[in-house]
């Protein structure tokens, strides 16, 4: 049977404000704060001692990081976070919320936009296909491939397959708009 | 060494003196852990900050210029044009704002605050005024406004004024550090919205979408060489609603060729929800037709 009980929560932190803090944020997720011999879960800040527990990390960055959530966490999320790490999982942000600035809609370089094929082939490439076995998979002659890539490279400004990869996905993630 | 009073001096008291009129209106907005963000009083009872400075949690304490601490919870906040506000526990007494025209060269000093309150201020000038411009959230902002003033991250949300003290828009950091005002026409249209309703209403597609090169052989029959391809489409969307799946390259909506996003984020106004408009596409090779209508984003 699933239990929403209470979890015993211990807290590690570097000075009594953040203890405070720490305190306050497991207390408004639902759970206790017990000494830390008797947790089940412990939480810190990043300058707090380790330990053989499950720990939380709050940290001031939301980097998606495993075990670790920023101060500003919903308390849905912390009360999710310790019961996952009490149940022996760990927990990484699923939206890494990296604040790169409040950004302009831009419009990209005409030139260097890729082609529906391209995109096919830059996938393909970072499921870590051969060239072949490209070929094989989107039904297209090697030569073929190899005109898709050298094109992409260009496109990209890569000059390795790794690389056109690497820059294919800042890309995708800059220019995705949701409207 | 005694200098006679000279022009510098004055500049300098003239300077204090924007900042001793403008400093009440600048507070530190606190989370559980003391790390802050400034704010701005926009009235007594309503805070305004940048959205992007300030987490999921929904009660932050709010420190003011002369140091006292009062209790705030979220009331509303718009990604599309940064704003976020505030409502204060207790009121803040301040008098409405004078709002400026700005114009590139004019000085600008922005206002912050330190974690406890106390006010903080970078002088510079206004860099460029261009048109108004649409964020990547989809968010129309009034004009855009840089500011050759450096800030730092706990600075953003306070305000920028001219030198006369009137209020240029709120300080924002944008790509690479470059800062920004959010005009205070802007502050103006949205704060009141953000009050009565949490949000700003926006039409909506329900559509994730990539610029796309068109493939040369749909080049003639489609008329454009760059559209959008759909990357996702939210369940029970408009888009959705309408047929549209991942994988479409769309072509045009409603007459506009989506070259780029920006026509497209200017037809999606609170005005165009409920509106129907047909979306030109290719699916497998073929141009298509599909009516959608205009929903508004949740």
């Amino acid at each position: 049977m699933l239990s929403a009980m209470p979890l015993r929560v211990g807290v590690l932190a570097a000075d009594e404000t953040r203890h405070t803090a720490l305190t306050k944020l497991v207390e408004d997720s639902g759970h206790r704060v017990v000494a830390a011999a008797r947790a089940d879960v412990i939480v810190s800040d990043a300058k707090g001692s380790s330990t053989s527990r499950p720990t939380l990390v709050f940290s001031d960055e939301s980097l998606p990081t495993q075990n670790r959530l920023s101060w500003d966490a919903h308390p849905n999320q912390v009360d999710a976070a310790l019961r996952a790490l009490a149940a022996g999982l760990s927990i990484q942000l699923a939206r890494s919320a990296p604040r790169r600035g409040f950004e302009e809609l831009a419009d990209s370089a005409v030139q260097s936009i890729l082609t529906p094929r391209e995109f096919d082939v830059v996938d393909a490439i970072a499921a870590g296909l051969s060239n072949k076995a490209i070929a094989r998979e989107l039904d297209i002659s090697l030569h073929t491939v190899k005109f898709h890539i050298e094109s992409l490279l260009r496109k990209l400004g890569a000059r390795t397959r790794a690389e056109a990869v690497a820059k294919a996905m800042e890309r995708r993630r800059k220019e995705t708009v949701e409207l | 060494m005694n200098l006679e009073p000279n022009p510098l001096q004055s500049l300098s008291q003239a300077i204090e003196a924007i900042v001793a009129a403008a400093k009440h209106r600048v507070v530190a907005i606190r989370n559980a852990s003391h790390r802050h963000a400034s704010g701005l009083v926009w009235q007594p009872d309503v805070v305004v900050a940048s959205e992007q400075t300030i987490g999921e949690r929904n009660e932050y304490e709010i420190v003011t210029a002369d140091g006292r601490t009062t209790r705030a919870q979220i009331i509303g906040r718009d990604a599309g044009t940064n704003i976020l506000v505030l409502r204060p526990s207790e009121h803040i007494p301040v008098t409405s704002y004078d709002l400026a025209s700005p114009r590139s060269g004019a000085l600008a000093l922005a206002l912050g605050a330190n974690v406890d309150g106390a006010t903080v201020v970078r002088v510079g000038a206004v860099h460029s005024v261009g048109d108004r411009w649409f964020s990547r959230a989809g968010g129309r902002i009034d004009q855009r406004i840089t500011l050759d003033i450096r800030l730092h991250r706990t600075e953003e949300g306070g305000a920028v004024v001219d030198a006369a003290g009137a209020l240029i828009g709120m300080s924002t950091l944008g790509r690479s550090g470059e800062v920004l005002a959010i005009p205070a026409a802007t502050l103006t249209r949205v704060v009141p919205q953000l009050v009565a309703n949490g949000r700003v209403a926006r039409g909506w597609l329900g559509v994730a979408l990539q610029p796309i090169a068109v493939p040369d052989a749909l080049v003639a029959q489609a008329g454009q060489q760059i559209a959008m391809m759909v990357m996702s489409v939210a369940e029970q969307g408009p888009a959705a609603r309408a047929g549209i799946t991942a994988g479409d390259i769309l072509l045009t909506v409603d007459n506009i060729v989506l070259r780029g996003m920006r026509q497209l984020a200017a037809r999606l106004s609170e005005e165009s929800i409920g509106q129907s408009v047909e979306v030109r596409l290719i699916r497998g090779g073929h141009l298509i037709k599909l009516e959608a209508q205009i929903g508004a984003r949740p």
